[in-house]
């Protein structure tokens, strides 16, 4: 398999701002694909960074980026699995915000919104990761119609759009759907 | 050019006046209506700080707490200048220090709640005020014979139009009782949904008079940043 971070800074750069894009990973690909994504674009960019996490907790995504040394000021996270596995914070803190559960689907865009307006004179990448975890906790036609709101949400405020599913756990209905809400649709190889 | 009574002014909130059809009616009178920690409160003072951050001074008038319990237990709100309050622009009151307190069999009489009318008339002359909250107003109505409590918002209605100040009356509990909504020029309904066992706080536009208003129900969320609304999802 091809190095991902390549792949994914070529398209990136290619396609600019307010176009969505998915990126197909493997397993293997997934936590160098999160440095390429927060360290080499993001920073690299100076460009701020929502983080939708459905699958990993927000602080382990946090620890692992610290310990590899990369700034992680710019790092906000929409917290949607903490929350449930009791693990979220009982205090606030700055770069995290908590939804109660991943079918929570309205208020991962509202929490998006006011990490917009809070950064109102900021440039975002907004990642979801992942697809897959998402649609194991909803109905494909409820998570098209969310897709929707996300991505035009997203591209209104001039962000970078950035999907992530894998490739292993794709089931065709929801590879459907990401075909009608996705300008590009990268399979990394 | 000063706003004439009728035309829309827009609240500074966005998403609201984008799904009431672009403001409230200037010297309107509208309702927000809700059940217990669904929100009314803390919209009422968005409205009020909103309007006072573009120029137009507000009174807040309290059926409840006093103002500096309010004051106390107003969350952190990124978007508001705590002067606010201090600097007049907000002026925040108690119902008790309206009317003179007459009672006839612990109800309030007729007299009674036009005096109540006039010293909330004379708020709102002493300092301008373009905008008005009074939370709740169910405590006051609950003290009025039903005639006395309908005559009582005809007279606020017409105080408030006059003063081209526009008032939201905050009500506790549902839309399909209490009277207030029958005068009301607009009504706003904020509540909970239950959805798969989650629950979601929603606010609907019941309606806005004169406006093409949204008819869509919306999850809400309360931010530092004030109130944010998003469609709730139908999934068809």
């Amino acid at each position: 398999m091809e190095e991902a971070a390549p792949q994914i800074l070529s398209r990136l750069n290619e396609l600019g701002p307010a176009v969505s894009i998915d990126f197909n990973i493997s397993v293997e690909a997934y936590f160098d694909t999160l440095t390429t994504l927060i360290d080499r674009f993001c920073n690299k960019k100076k460009l701020s960074c929502i983080y939708i996490s459905i699958t990993v907790p927000s602080s382990t995504i946090l620890s692992a980026m610290q310990s590899l040394e990369i700034d992680t000021s710019k790092l906000r996270f929409v917290d949607c699995i903490s929350f449930a596995t009791m693990e979220s914070s009982a205090t606030e803190d700055q770069q995290t915000v908590f939804v109660e559960s991943p079918t929570m689907l309205e208020y991962i865009v509202l929490k998006m919104e006011y990490l917009f307006r809070k950064g109102r004179d900021e440039q975002f990448m907004v990642v979801l990761d992942s697809v897959n975890s998402l649609a194991a906790h909803n109905e494909v036609r409820m998570l098209y119609e969310f897709m929707q709101v996300l991505m035009a949400s997203a591209k209104s405020r001039g962000a970078y759009p950035v999907l992530l599913s894998m490739e292993e756990q794709m089931k065709p209905e929801v590879r459907e759907m990401l075909q009608l809400v996705c300008d590009q649709i990268v399979t990394l190889k | 050019m000063a706003a004439s009574p009728g035309s829309k002014f827009c609240t500074g909130m966005d998403c609201i006046d984008r799904i009431v059809g672009g403001g409230f009616p200037v010297g309107g009178m509208i309702t927000v209506s809700g059940p217990c920690g669904s929100g009314k409160t803390l919209f009422a003072l968005e409205y009020l700080i909103r309007g006072a951050m573009s120029g137009q001074k507000g009174v807040y008038i309290s059926t409840v707490h006093s103002p500096e319990k309010l004051t106390t237990y107003l969350p952190k709100l990124d978007y508001a200048d705590s002067k606010l309050f201090e600097s007049g622009k907000v002026t925040l009151k108690h119902i008790d220090d309206m009317g003179s307190g007459e009672r006839d069999d612990g109800m309030i009489t007729k007299s009674e709640s036009f005096a109540i009318v006039e010293d909330i008339s004379e708020a709102i002359k002493e300092v301008k005020a373009s905008r008005l909250v009074l939370d709740a107003i169910n405590p006051i109505l609950m003290e009025m014979e039903g005639w006395v409590a309908h005559s009582f918002l005809l007279c606020l209605s017409k105080v408030l139009y006059d003063a081209k100040c526009t008032g939201l009356l905050i009500s506790e509990g549902n839309v399909s009782d209490g009277q207030e909504h029958t005068t009301a020029d607009g009504i706003i309904c904020l509540g909970t949904a239950v959805r798969r066992g989650d629950n979601y706080r929603v606010l609907e536009v019941i309606k806005m008079s004169g406006a093409a208003h949204s008819r869509a129900k919306y999850v809400m969320d309360m931010t530092s940043e004030g109130l944010l609304i998003t469609p709730m999802l139908r999934g068809f």
